[in-house]
């Protein structure tokens, strides 16, 4: 077509995928939620400063609108890749509903992914520790109380 | 893994230093990539529109903390300009960097943004070459011209030449007081209104500091460090009455800095001179407790 346009391989949720006409400039989220439908992962503040479009790199969180899809290099798991294949629920998403504080739910996708490498790293995790460790994902329905509860209690699962 | 195809010249990923050269003087249109937190958004906000990228994430040699295994009591550490910042802040290597690492980004930003990223365009709010000033780094850079290394002072002041490249920040062994403190919107991660790091060797009998966000680029307290390492009594440690205060007031003197939409130039002013004087009152009580 013309050279803007780039095609490269990503490896999703265990699978390869091969896209032949992606902008050269366009980011992982892009390509997630509008070439593969992965629609799980949210757009938002497209900065990185928002974390509803956290995905997980070799298993860390990364913010998927400020990386270009032409520069990831490993296993991305998108939400759809986290939950369990047969609909149940992980431990994590579990304690999420229990403390069930959640409004619109917009920012859960990129919670559960950010809170899954957070509480690996963070077993028994402090609220203070909770607090940091998930400051790069915000609710705009401000209902922080009931995620940092639902993280902090399966952080000790 | 990805591949990108070579058709378009408008994704380069070279895997050597020496590619990276060559590609970054054929087209010198592509913006430098790091890890592309900073570029990405740029574009996204239509801040920066660049007709090609030049990915520095294929060079291996460029990743990586190497240091002598005493960085917790100051030893010397070599850190790659692809080193993110994730991986600095694992490698503990100063309780300064521990505190800036923290507060300078999110956990999804440090694990993609690069140590060459937050320092290669000396932008005066980005958090790492204030501290660098104060642990005296030096800077390694290649281009066309060749490699060379300077004083992360002469680079703050200089910056990387066309076609350059930045390879490594280098720190010597530095014992003794470090630290780094700011004033921001809020105590989450983003970039500082102002912010100070001031490293005190007494072994060395040195002091040296870096302001951030108070200026066009980071710049060292030179008078505000000469003046405090002449007053100290560096046998008994004592600060004389007044030397804080001082020192605050020379590393303000020092600032150049901007009136914008977060802080006026007087608040900064301001901000920088008192976080002077409570970093020296801190390393006194330190002392005292021992």
């Amino acid at each position: 077509m013309d050279d803007e346009r780039i095609s490269l391989s990503l490896r999703v949720n265990g699978a390869t995928h091969r896209i032949e006409d992606a902008w050269y400039f366009e980011t992982l989220l892009s390509v997630l939620r509008y070439r593969l439908g992965l629609t799980g992962t949210k757009q938002a503040c497209e900065t990185g400063s928002c974390g509803a479009c956290t995905v997980l790199l070799d298993g860390r969180p990364i913010n998927s609108c400020v990386a270009l899809a032409a520069d990831v290099d490993g296993d991305v798991t998108t939400i759809e890749g986290y939950s369990p294949a047969d609909g149940s629920l992980t431990p994590l998403q579990e304690a999420l509903i229990a403390a069930g504080d959640v409004q619109c739910g917009y920012c859960l996708p990129g919670m559960v992914l950010a809170g899954s490498a957070f509480i690996e790293e963070h077993p028994n995790a402090t609220e203070d520790e909770v607090r940091e460790g998930m400051c790069g994902n915000l609710c705009r329905c401000t209902a922080y109380l009931g995620i940092i509860e639902g993280i902090r209690e399966a952080s000790a699962r | 893994m990805t591949v990108t195809s070579t058709d378009s010249g408008r994704i380069v990923r070279p895997t050597s230093l020496e590619e990276a050269i060559a590609a970054s003087t054929e087209r010198p249109d592509a913006r430098i990539l790091g890890g592309g937190t900073l570029v990405v958004a740029e574009r996204s906000l239509g801040i920066d529109i660049p007709p090609a990228y030049l990915l520095l994430s294929g060079i291996a040699e460029l990743r990586g903390v190497t240091s002598d295994g005493a960085t917790a009591t100051g030893g010397a550490a070599r850190i790659g300009a692809q080193t993110t910042l994730r991986a600095l802040l694992d490698a503990a290597l100063s309780p300064m960097l521990d505190v800036a690492l923290r507060s300078l980004a999110t956990p999804q930003i440090r694990h993609r943004a690069t140590v060459g990223g937050n320092i290669a365009e000396r932008r005066p709010a980005h958090t790492l070459a204030p501290c660098l000033l104060a642990l005296d780094a030096s800077v390694g850079s290649a281009g066309p011209e060749g490699s060379r290394r300077r004083s992360i002072r002469d680079f703050a002041a200089e910056g990387l030449g066309a076609g350059e490249i930045l390879v490594d920040v280098a720190l010597p062994a530095r014992g003794g007081f470090q630290r780094f403190v700011r004033v921001a919107p809020r105590n989450g991660p983003g970039y500082a209104i102002a912010s100070v790091a001031v490293s005190i060797d007494p072994t060395a009998r040195s002091v040296r500091s870096g302001i951030g966000g108070s200026g066009p680029t980071a710049l060292p307290g030179t008078a505000a460090d000469d003046f405090l390492a002449g007053a100290v009594d560096w046998e008994s440690g004592a600060v004389p009455a007044g030397a804080a205060e001082e020192y605050g007031r020379l590393l303000a003197d020092a600032c150049d800095p901007p009136t914008d939409d977060r802080a006026s130039a007087g608040y900064r002013r301001h901000a920088i001179a008192v976080m002077g004087r409570r970093l020296i009152e801190a390393w006194n009580e330190e002392q005292q407790r021992g």
